[in-house]
């Protein structure tokens, strides 16, 4: 048999960003998983017929057996041929038996067909190489100028301290838990901020450690210093976006093929050949990062975030890979010992067995193996309110999985922003499993916030873990069937209780402060109204300004129940009744409601904030109205048509009486679109999680986005949109009279004039081509301001 | 939520209700019931006993702290990093009653040259947080990347 080789040829290498990584699989090292990271040269291998990759995992190297000496005449030299090939046999049998641990054969066509398809069927086909070639993928990536100096930089962050700007960040909950200290181009954490937030973040769904997971805000400065070699699993980390590529994975851009001002792209040249372009701008740039699979251009954006005066030096364009990352993972049992160290072959031939190129590397297994075993990935959680089978009110909760090596999930709950985890309990779950659990719910209502835990060992903790805030404030599907004292009192009715503060002063400077409670009203069929399920209330008055808080202790951090002055005990009521709090001095109070039910305390069903002073108490000849609510005048007012969602934002400027905001109003507020044929299309403010946002001159911008998708925007509201009948956009806000009854004339509501949108304004709506939502892919309107009747307003104000 | 005229201190639920909202220090941005002045808190502090770090056959720099916490009242250890004059978080760990060492292995700053000074910060169950006593540095002064290795 004759066989050939020739010089090794540079057609696959080891990613040096993530070469090998391995993974035990369960506790008894005998099984693991081996994640090679691989970068091939596909045109060197097109050219060569590169056809096979086998792959040896071995303990120990193969060493030929010595020449064996003695050979004295011709004879000798037959027989030494002979023993060398018997023990040479025999060696190498010993060794496959002995010291390799994987051998694995897969196919170069089959890894082709995956990452560059289209290059792989060119030469299939047996086009051209420079056809072939041609068909080399483009990759998005987020491009830096080369020649960006030191001083440039100094001089921009100059440029961020003088101006003293807040950062922007991509993620809006960074804005506040990071901030900027003036006069150093410095973030630094605002625990302020964080203490605040990880007591109200769970009530709108957040939670402070899942806000920390982001990139952090790595200077560009340091990007040339940044080691190519990011971390192990390289799929995992490509899929993430955390890999980068680097220069010498895409093809050099020759700056005399640059098109002047073109947008980057790709055009057909003679021949028609397609080639990459660029606008003039990237001339002399070097791709930092980009992602094949995803978007590693985020990473980008992420470090623009924090410095925005970085932005013009970024560029987005695409390029032509010249090398392609790819990976393969292989499992494998051994009933033998794994020493310290295996050895890493990979062998690359031709469809003639012909060997083109031969790698080797030794890898150090066991800190690899305890390297990787560290779980990275957080698990999933979904959960839900459910009816337990005893009856009970439950959570349902699923976990999922993500991690690939880890063994187990804890799981963890928190029934109130302000108590203790308890632990649920660890039980086993390796990828990509779930798990469904339920256990029974104390509370009635607040946020509970699960924490799922992906761990390696019993006991642990790890920083992949996922914090996930449910709540649970309408009880759903927990009606009982066959009535009883659980039955239903009014299908109309949820638990919720509402609380109106009204201040009157009295003699002596001071005040009395009456609390009026209110069932709440919304429309959901929902098993227990509040007069039906609290047995009775109790009244907190606490002083925010002494540290108190909502879910604190009385006579600690809880403030202090509310006296009846008649009976000098404390002061209880039912649902729907009223408190009153007599002898109150000036000063800010928040008032909190405790329900009891069946013996049981619920703390904070209901809370209302009272600033009590002179001008708020109106006095008896009823100068003041009646009807409150926050005067508002619309500046600006602007919608948007994007990615799906219909943008809405509003600026107005307002007068807001002491015990309102305006956050609290316009949850309550609609945006009514009126059509030309008069059809009137509206949304509820408070059902798209509105942001309110005070800017400098004193306004307020209102923002929120609804989805094309809502049941709140009808097929009708669609066509008129896309057929530009939208006629104008206007605001509602509720006002109510003080005490909590119906303004006069019966409507809680108030219309407001309706602002023209300018004649035209829908004509530069797109359509993107083949989109199948009739709403145009990006459309904004400008509306003038539209004034606004309110009978609370003074006159000439 | 129907019409109210305050609000109830609660429930107001959905992702977009920015966090902008509720952590600045503008009053009027902040909700009914919350209380505008910083997180009071009269629980026990934890302490950090150690804090020290070590490099992994990654190159990654694993961060290795003991906690003295014994009521349990630690709910989260952030992870607080220093780079080229930037402090941010780099992530978090979650408290386990009973357990007092932690790891964290850093992949995020793993890639990068500079000495990198680690933090952390204990957030308690009642919202308050505390700076641990003790902070840990590494340096990495060069990187070679792996091919010139070979």
């Amino acid at each position: 048999m004759f066989k050939a080789k020739i010089a090794n040829l540079d057609v696959m290498r080891f990613d040096d960003r993530s070469p090998v990584s391995m993974t035990s699989i369960g506790n008894s090292h005998r099984a693991f998983r081996v994640n090679l990271g691989l970068v091939l040269d596909p045109l060197l291998a097109l050219r060569t017929g590169a056809t096979w990759v086998e792959v040896q995992i071995l303990r120990q190297p193969y060493i030929t057996p010595t020449v064996l000496d003695d050979i004295q005449d011709r004879a000798s030299v037959i027989d030494n041929i002979k023993t060398i090939s018997e023990e040479v046999t025999q060696k190498y049998d010993d060794f496959l038996k002995n010291d390799v641990l994987i051998e694995n054969v897969f196919s170069l066509t089959d890894v082709l067909n995956a990452i560059a398809p289209d290059l792989a069927y060119e030469y299939n086909e047996g086009s051209d190489l420079s056809v072939v070639a041609a068909k080399l993928p483009l990759t998005p990536v987020m491009t830096v100028k080369r020649k960006t100096k030191k001083q440039q930089l100094l001089r921009a962050t100059k440029q961020l301290k003088s101006r003293g700007v807040g950062m922007r960040f991509t993620y809006p909950e960074l804005d506040g838990l990071l901030e900027q200290v003036r006069g150093r181009p410095n973030l630094s954490v605002n625990t302020h901020a964080v203490s605040k937030f990880s007591v109200m973040g769970p009530t709108l769904g957040k939670t402070v450690s899942n806000i920390m997971h982001y990139p952090f805000p790595v200077s560009k400065e340091l990007a040339r210093h940044r080691d190519r070699r990011a971390c192990p699993k390289a799929n995992l980390d490509q899929q993430d976006g955390t890999l980068f590529l680097k220069d010498s994975d895409f093809h050099y851009v020759d700056n005399g093929r640059i098109a002047p001002g073109s947008p980057p792209g790709i055009s057909i040249r003679r021949g028609g050949e397609p080639e990459l372009t660029e606008p003039a701008d990237v001339r002399d740039v070097e791709a930092r990062t980009a992602s094949p699979f995803s978007s590693l251009s985020t990473v980008y954006r992420e470090f623009i975030a924090y410095n925005t005066t970085r932005t013009d030096e970024i560029f987005s364009t695409v390029r032509k890979m010249k090398l392609l990352p790819f990976s393969k993972s292989f499992t494998f049992f051994t009933s033998m010992k794994l020493s310290n160290s295996v050895s890493l072959k990979i062998v690359v031939k031709n469809q003639n067995g012909v060997v083109l190129s031969v790698l080797k590397k030794d890898v150090d297994l066991l800190p690899l193996l305890a390297d990787t075993s560290r779980p990275v990935r957080a698990p999933e959680i979904v959960a839900s309110i459910a009816l337990s089978e005893e009856g009970s009110r439950a959570i349902a909760v699923e976990v999922t999985q993500r991690d690939r090596v880890a063994h187990q999930v804890t799981l963890m709950m928190k029934e109130t922003p302000t108590s203790k985890f308890r632990s649920i309990g660890t039980f086993p779950l390796r990828y990509p499993n779930e798990y469904h659990t339920w256990f029974p719910l104390s509370i009635l209502r607040g946020p509970v916030t699960l924490r799922a835990i992906a761990v390696q060992d019993d006991g642990r903790s790890s920083s992949a873990f996922t914090d996930t805030v449910i709540s649970v404030k309408s009880l759903y599907d927990l009606a009982t069937a066959d009535g009883g004292q659980d039955q239903l009192a009014s299908p109309a009715l949820t638990t919720q209780l509402n609380a109106v503060a009204q201040i009157n002063q009295t003699a002596g400077g001071l005040y009395d402060v009456t609390i009026s409670t209110a069932i709440i009203s919304d429309g959901e069929a929902t098993i227990k109204d509040a007069a039906s399920y609290y047995d009775i209330l109790f009244l907190r008055r606490l002083v925010p300004s002494a540290g108190d808080e909502l879910y604190g202790t009385v006579g600690e951090k809880g403030g202090e129940y509310v006296i009846d002055i008649a009976t000098g005990i404390t002061a209880t009521i039912g649902p729907g009744g009223v408190f009153v709090d007599e002898q109150v001095a000036e000063g800010t109070y928040v008032y909190v409601i405790d329900g009891h039910a069946r013996g049981e305390e619920i703390p904070n069903i209901a809370s209302v904030r009272v600033v009590v002073r002179p001008q708020d108490a109106p006095t008896a000849g009823g100068k003041k109205t009646d009807i409150t609510g926050i005067q508002y005048r619309i500046v600006n007012q602007q919608l948007e048509v994007r990615g799906g969602k219909i943008g809405f934002e509003l600026t107005v400027e307002t007068i807001i009486p002491p015990d309102m905001t305006v956050e609290t109003y316009v949850l309550d507020a609609t945006v009514d679109l009126l059509a030309t044929d008069l059809s009137v299309y509206s949304i509820r403010v408070g059902d798209y999680s509105p942001t309110v946002r005070r800017n400098d001159d004193g306004t307020r911008t209102i923002k929120f986005q609804v989805p094309l998708t809502s049941p709140d925007v009808p097929p009708e509201m669609k066509t008129a949109i896309r057929a530009r009948r939208i006629r104008s956009m206007g605001l509602k806000m509720p006002i109510r009279r003080r005490g909590g009854g119906r303004p006069p004339g019966g409507d809680p509501i108030i219309d407001i004039i309706d602002s023209e949108l300018p004649e035209g304004a829908m004509g530069d709506i797109m359509m993107k081509a083949g989109e199948q939502d009739p709403l145009p892919e990006e459309t904004v309107w400008d509306a003038p301001p539209a004034d606004v009747f309110d009978p609370d307003r003074p006159k000439g104000g | 939520m129907a019409f109210v005229a305050a609000d109830d201190g609660g429930d107001v639920g959905g992702d977009g209700f920015g966090l902008l909202d509720y952590v600045a220090a503008d009053r009027d941005r902040l909700p009914i019931g919350v209380v505008d002045a910083p997180v009071i808190s009269t629980l026990q502090r934890a302490s950090m006993k150690k804090f020290t770090i070590t490099t992994n056959s990654l190159g990654e720099a694993v961060l290795y702290w003991s906690v003295s916490d014994p009521r349990n009242n630690v709910e989260t250890c952030l992870i607080i990093a220093t780079l080229n004059g930037v402090t941010a978080p780099l992530g978090a760990v979650p408290a386990v009653h009973g357990q007092s060492n932690y790891e964290f292995a850093d992949r995020i700053l793993n890639a990068y040259v500079g000495k990198k000074v680690y933090t952390i910060v204990f957030v308690y169950y009642d919202g308050s947080v505390s700076i641990g006593d003790k902070v840990a540095s590494t340096v990495k002064n060069s990187n070679i990347p792996l091919r010139y290795l070979k």
